[in-house]
């Protein structure tokens, strides 16, 4: 997703030739009759889920998918969400963004909801995927682009890189904002979600952020449409529910936590894992990815603050193999050469089919 | 084919992502010797396959049938800078152990979000050039869901991290090569790093 790796496919989506069309109602009770093409796309949108099931990208946490639901459900009436069966799920990837499939499967990136505070943000995300599912946006937009035949990377293109038309991504965001008004949200949210986005752009120096991002100005622009949405349509300094939605994220903190990490992008993945230590101090999890954070990024002090935080980790949870071998590399480093190899031992005690068995052993063997 | 010294790995990423090289490199069948004379390195070339190779940095990129199909990969990263396969800004830091440094590339897989179902199969000490350094073995699904396959040596020398990687579809093609590329490995040697050059 969001990698060039859809140039092909997507050439003639949005800008091909339109025809016209019969109108394609929106979805918004059971029994919609589905036409053979739109029969194809939802199809696809099976496969599309059953590929992103096998990727091993999910966090499958039910808690938080069961939270996302409640939040669905606050903003579409019953038989909406029953005619086009809403499900929502979360994936594991550290850049700000969400999709909805055809098929009503909600996506929202891990590293969108780390970077949230309020379930009003939460709810303006959803919203506008939901109003894409419940207009049936895709079906419209294959039918003005007659060239358009996606295949599964096709249509997670559209749905969560290039983006719809302007005329569509508008329309969606109008009926979030009407949509978190109906249910009590700030709706003032819907602006903080898309600075958000601008603001990762910034930090991140994206040079050609993926149309769902939108460039700079536009951005900009969408920020400022959705303020004055807001204040025409009502609900500003209506519920954020903020300290439901991050009691009710945690665990996406850790999750994104250790992507960031992997990346190398040690300020937001020490951001998220403090932040998830506050609400959940007695984790061992949480002390074992701020001892791994210190450990790689190696600043200044990282030596006492990384064996510190393994040794929390190790105090709240005996077992944590990970910590104990933290604890090793770095008492290896310190040159406390008997205390690492005393860690070691317990790590590979508690995890003898570790992958790094054999480096572990070479140094337990004298060769650090 | 243009590589930056820094992105060895990234040639894997490209394959990974969209089975073709960003630009078509020009290829010429292999000699018995193959010496990158700035980097530092010496290998003998599998006989009868295609070479490629950056006129800047000297990586070579070695294939029979097509990158998309099988890529031998040697070249070096420089100490404080990110070996990434797209996402990793996580650099090279000098005085990292084989443990730490297989730490890097297996972080460096796992923050490509292109790549996806990743598992390390091996990770164990391995000794190249006389020197001690890592073998990681790693099978993923790239961008279009096609189970592949990587094996990784690399080691440090001087203050470079050189890297040697064979790629190749999980099904048929990864057994196949295999011990052409563990042979390349074997030839692998250290030399001397000399001055900039054009490479012709």
């Amino acid at each position: 997703m969001r990698r060039p790796l859809a140039a092909l496919a997507l050439a003639c989506s949005a800008c091909a030739t339109e025809t016209a069309q019969a109108p394609v109602a929106p979805r918004d009770r059971p029994g919609v009759a589905v036409d053979e093409d739109e029969a194809r796309i939802l199809r696809l949108g099976e496969t599309t889920e059953k590929r992103l099931e096998e990727s091993g990208r999910l966090h499958p946490d039910p808690g938080l998918e069961a939270y996302l639901l409640e939040v669905g459900r606050r903003l579409e009436p019953p038989e909406v969400v029953e005619a086009n069966r809403f499900r929502f799920r979360v994936l594991r990837d550290t850049h700000p963004g969400a999709f909805g499939l055809p098929n009503g499967t909600i996506y929202v990136h891990t590293g969108t909801l780390a970077r949230m505070e309020s379930e009003a943000e939460l709810a303006a995300v959803l919203g506008h995927e939901m109003a894409h599912v419940v207009h049936r946006d895709v079906l419209r937009q294959l039918r003005r682009s007659q060239l358009w035949r996606p295949d599964w990377t096709g249509l997670m293109h559209v749905a969560s890189v290039t983006g719809y038309s302007r005329e569509l991504e508008a329309e969606a965001d109008r009926d979030a904002v009407l949509r978190m008004k109906a249910a009590g949200y700030d709706t003032a949210d819907a602006a903080r979600f898309f600075e958000r986005l601008r603001d990762w752009i910034v930090a991140e120096e994206i040079k050609s952020p993926p149309t769902y991002y939108s460039t700079h100005p536009r951005i900009e622009e969408r920020i400022e449409s959705s303020r004055m949405l807001a204040a025409s349509v009502g609900g500003v300094g209506g519920r954020r529910n903020a300290d439901v939605y991050v009691r009710r994220t945690a665990s996406v903190l850790l999750v994104n936590g250790r992507v960031e990490l992997a990346a190398g992008r040690y300020r937001a993945s020490w951001d998220q894992a403090r932040r998830y230590v506050s609400l959940e101090p007695n984790d061992a999890a949480g002390h074992l990815l701020l001892g791994e954070i210190a450990r790689r990024d190696a600043t200044a002090g990282w030596m006492e603050s990384a064996l510190a935080s393994y040794r929390r980790a190790i105090e709240l949870d005996p077992k944590e193999t990970e910590a104990w071998r933290g604890l090793g590399l770095v008492l290896a480093k310190k040159g406390d050469v008997e205390e690492a190899k005393g860690a070691f031992r317990r790590y590979l005690e508690l995890a003898p089919n570790a992958p790094d068995r054999a480096h572990v052993e070479a140094v337990l063997g004298g060769k650090p | 084919m243009s590589l930056a010294p820094r992105s060895v790995v990234l040639a894997a990423a490209a394959v990974a992502a969209a089975c073709v090289p960003p630009r078509p490199p020009a290829w010429v069948p292999t000699q018995p010797s193959y010496v990158a004379a700035v980097a530092g390195f010496e290998v003998v070339p599998p006989p009868a396959w295609m070479r490629s190779n950056g006129r800047q940095d000297e990586t070579l990129v070695l294939t029979r049938d097509g990158t998309s199909l099988q890529r031998i990969v040697v070249g070096s990263s420089e100490v404080g800078k990110p070996i990434g396969i797209g996402a990793s800004k996580r650099p090279v830091q000098a005085g990292m152990s084989p443990q730490e440094l297989a730490e890097l590339v297996i972080d460096d897989l796992r923050a490509a979000e292109s790549l996806t179902a990743i598992q390390i199969l091996e990770n164990a000490p391995a000794t190249l050039s006389g020197r001690r350094g890592f073998r990681v073995v790693a099978s993923f699904r790239d961008a279009r869901g096609l189970p592949r396959r990587l094996a990784l040596y690399g080691l440090f020398g001087g203050s470079r991290l050189y890297e040697l990687f064979y790629l190749a579809p999980e099904r048929h093609y990864f057994a196949r090569d295999l011990p052409v590329f563990e042979e390349l490995a074997r030839s692998f040697r250290l030399r001397e790093p000399g001055p900039p050059r054009q490479i012709q």
